[in-house]
């Protein structure tokens, strides 16, 4: 075949077929010569180009069955890459390309040489480069591979390709450093990958009880965090569950997770597995017995939509698998749903459930609270206040013998620790105050005392609080329900709050 | 709104130069609303939060769904469009007096008349029934609140798959495809490197023509998908349309019946069926391309 340069040369522009020639070192010459003719910017395409075209060279060699054929095109690809790196010796693609080509030949001298200078290229695709260099070191040396897969993975976190490779990696030489790459791939989202990991250890009898019973906790983790998204989600993870049921060591737990996605535990002994893990094993974030809370806190959130008394049994469950004594998150989402059930009959039986509760966890729940006084942790002191007072207002008990059992109490102390909150906020803290209808609730209780002065002197607090928040329209609604009648009865210092707040609904 | 496939390659030639590709990626609307009138009311800058909340969401399903951009403002050329989707946050008034707020998902097809439905997913919690702690004082702790109660859900492998079943293979994203006889392969009017699909995507063509005044329906599963060019290609046409989407047929049947294909994925009868049909083409799976694949200058090992 004979060609001269002026054949080739206009059509050496990125992304076209310029070449069908076999011979390198004329290749290598005309690239030169394009290059020596065009500037910077040109040059960076014309070498992006000819890089486009040596790759087509290297698939081509990669599917042909002609011997010849496919040294020729190895050939030419090569020399292409080599050139460009005349012209820029950092150009990361030539550099990875040759890399390639030199494992491919058996040259591991090369080829580490030019991973090693793409990686170091740092031209945006360093995770490529990365992986590749760590698929070439797998066979032979496994600790820089997993070396450079980690380099991939920190690049590209949500490479499913990186993510595979490491984990591989992982599991040939020391599985148990799986386990953090599988709790961070659940916490990210990337579950189905996690629990690929998760059922591969879980399926192996070589691996220590403590970290199988951890990868139990990884589809707990899973579990919670896609237990609301669709029935397909709850069954995926039930089937994978199925798969370690008859395990002696990780088969219970396995059995009362999957008994738990459909049917709300009954009694203690339903998820009593999962009670006793309290601590996270091996580095994990959860342990096994907060990522069974997290399960049952999500399957009664999802469950409120349509089945308040599933979601109560939920609940409940959850409560009791508090890290010291009843969750208090638990405990509040039971009592708002039980505070949320409307009028009339449902009330009537809410009220009774609340009174039960009370009953239940009313100590314990102190205790917490006293923690949490004991911390200075002022947000969680509110909300606890807030969720006892709304349940004793509930129940209507506006006083008790024992002095903190009642809404009174309550909820005017859910305004003082919504005030030190508020002093004490940090950066992204959120501002709180007591709402409108805690307000209202209080105000009730006092009237129910007889104290309508007190009631007064709540509302126009409570609506100076939502001001002093930019809760404005709450502040204003609040201001608007004090009866003008009973103004003249206010001391000095509520007069000139409620005239503020005048001023300030008015503006 | 559907065009006719245009037949060979001569005539493939002229739809492609009729403007037949697009330049760009497809476009899906995203928007939130608030539909709880505690928050219309007292929410401050309650529509530039109900626009960030927006952003917020499209960026995260533009990271998992790449082949469209998702947009929060419609886009300037119509055609680019494929959908739409809108979050609603919204209240159960029968949970009194703090009633849950959860944020429902509705979505819709481009193009005029198409109504918006419910997607059918789950509603995601933003306030509990009986929280009374709503943030109506504080567009930030709002914002906040919303996207670390949504994204914490849209950022899940099943999230992926319900929204990808519910919404993303609903929407057609194109309107026209054009069979490539000489190579053996239907090509969609979307540039390769713009739509980001893995080889392993399937795509399905849906179409109908009329015979004999009656209609009769015809679909083609096109799998393999890559950027291709084939050696037929003009040197001008390589040049404009370097790497259009294309697929190889796996699996079609028409008017009920299986179409045979040869080892090439193909059968020369097609061209007769499909002259004339009108068709839409879906994703039936999708398979991003990985961010570590090689590309056109890379080549992995």
């Amino acid at each position: 075949m004979t060609q001269t340069a002026s054949d080739y040369e206009p059509r050496v522009r990125p992304g076209e077929k310029y070449m069908r020639c076999h011979n390198r070192w004329f290749l290598g010459a005309l690239f030169s010569l394009a290059v020596a003719n065009i500037g910077a910017q040109d040059k960076a395409a014309a070498a992006r180009g000819s890089v486009a075209e040596g790759v087509e060279l290297s698939r081509r060699a990669q599917v042909s069955t002609d011997i010849v054929e496919k040294q020729a095109s190895l050939q030419q690809a090569e020399a292409i890459y080599t050139n460009v790196l005349k012209a820029d010796p950092k150009q990361g693609a030539a550099l990875n390309n040759l890399a390639v080509l030199a494992a491919g030949k058996g040259d591991g001298a090369a080829a580490q040489q030019y991973f090693e200078r793409a990686i170091a290229s740092d031209d945006g695709h360093k995770g490529l480069y990365a992986l590749n260099y760590s698929k070439y070191l797998q066979t032979t040396d496994k600790p820089a591979a997993i070396k450079a897969a980690r380099v991939a993975v920190a690049v590209a976190p949500d490479s499913t390709i990186a993510n595979e490779q490491l984990g591989s990696l992982l599991w040939k030489t020391n599985p148990a450093e799986l386990l953090p790459l599988a709790d961070d791939l659940v916490s990210r989202g990337h579950t189905e990958l996690a629990t690929r990991f998760a059922l591969k250890c879980l399926t192996s009898q070589t691996r220590p009880a403590v970290e199988r019973r951890a990868w139990l906790t990884v589809l707990a983790v899973r579990l919670a965090k896609e237990y609301g998204l669709s029935d397909a989600a709850r069954e995926a993870v039930s089937n994978d569950l199925g798969k370690v049921e008859s395990d002696p060591e990780v088969g219970r737990g396995s059995r009362q997770l999957r008994a738990v996605i459909v049917t709300p535990p009954q009694g203690a002994a339903d998820i009593d597995w999962w009670a006793g893990q309290t601590q996270p094993a091996l580095g994990q974030h959860a342990s096994g017995r907060s990522a069974m809370r997290d399960v049952l806190l999500a399957a009664g959130e999802f469950s409120s939509q349509r089945d308040t008394k599933r979601a109560a049994q939920y609940f409940t469950a959850a409560i009791d698998l508090g890290d010291k004594g009843p969750d208090p998150d638990a405990f509040l989402r039971l009592v708002e749903l039980y505070a949320s059930a409307g009028a009339g009959e449902q009330l009537a039986k809410a009220t009774q459930e609340l009174a039960a509760l009370m009953e239940r966890y009313q100590n314990a729940m102190f205790q917490e609270k006293g923690a949490a006084y004991q911390a200075e942790n002022w947000e969680l002191i509110y909300r606890m206040h807030v969720a006892l007072g709304m349940t004793y207002a509930y129940l209507k008990a506006w006083h008790s013998e024992v002095p903190y059992q009642n809404a009174i109490f309550q909820l005017s102390h859910a305004m003082q620790a919504a005030d030190r909150a508020n002093s004490q906020r940090r950066d992204g803290g959120k501002l709180l105050a007591l709402p409108p209808v805690g307000i209202e609730k209080l105000a009730q209780a006092y009237i129910a005392t007889g104290r309508k002065d007190l009631a007064l002197r709540a509302r126009i607090d409570g609506a100076t609080a939502l001001m002093k928040v930019r809760h404005v329209q709450d502040s204003a609604d609040v201001f608007h329900s004090i009866p003008t009648a009973d103004i003249p009865v206010l001391d000095e210092g509520s007069r000139a709050k409620y005239e503020a707040l005048r001023t300030a609904t008015l503006m | 709104m559907a065009t006719r496939i245009v037949m060979g390659l001569l005539a493939a030639a002229l739809a492609l130069g009729g403007g037949a590709a697009f330049a760009g990626k497809p476009e899906v609307l995203v928007q939130f609303e608030i539909a709880v009138p505690a928050f219309q009311r007292n929410l401050p800058q309650r529509t530039q939060t109900e626009q960030a909340v927006a952003v917020a969401v499209a960026a995260e399903l533009e990271r998992q769904y790449a082949f469209a951009h998702w947009l929060v403002q419609a886009p300037a050329q119509p055609q680019m469009q494929l959908g739409r989707l809108v979050l609603r946050m919204d209240q159960n008034a029968a949970m009194q007096p703090n009633p849950q707020v959860f944020v429902h998902w509705f979505g819709a097809r481009a193009g005029p008349g198409a109504q918006l439905a419910d997607l059918g997913f789950a509603p995601i919690e933003i306030y509990s029934p009986g929280n009374p702690n709503w943030d109506t004082n504080s567009a930030a702790d709002f914002e906040t609140r919303v996207l670390s109660k949504t994204l914490e859900k849209v950022r899940t492998d099943a999230f992926h798959d319900e929204f990808f079943k519910l919404f993303v293979a609903r929407l057609p994203i194109a309107s026209s495809v054009v069979p490539q006889a000489a190579e053996r392969v239907i090509e969609i009017p979307w540039r390769w490197n713009e739509v980001l699909f893995s080889s392993d995507t399937e795509l399905v063509v849906r179409f109908d023509k009329l015979v004999d005044q009656t209609k009769q329906e015809g679909t083609m599963t096109l799998g393999q998908i890559a950027a291709r060019v084939g050696p037929a290609a003009t040197s001008a046409t390589a040049a404009e349309f370097p790497v259009l989407l294309r697929g190889s047929i796996t699996k079609a049947s028409f008017d009920a019946r299986p179409i045979t294909l040869d080892p090439q994925n193909w059968n020369d009868q097609l061209l007769q069926i499909l002259n004339g049909a009108q068709a839409f083409c879906y994703i039936s799976v999708y398979k991003p391309r990985d961010e570590l694949a090689g590309d056109s200058d890379r080549l992995g090992l």
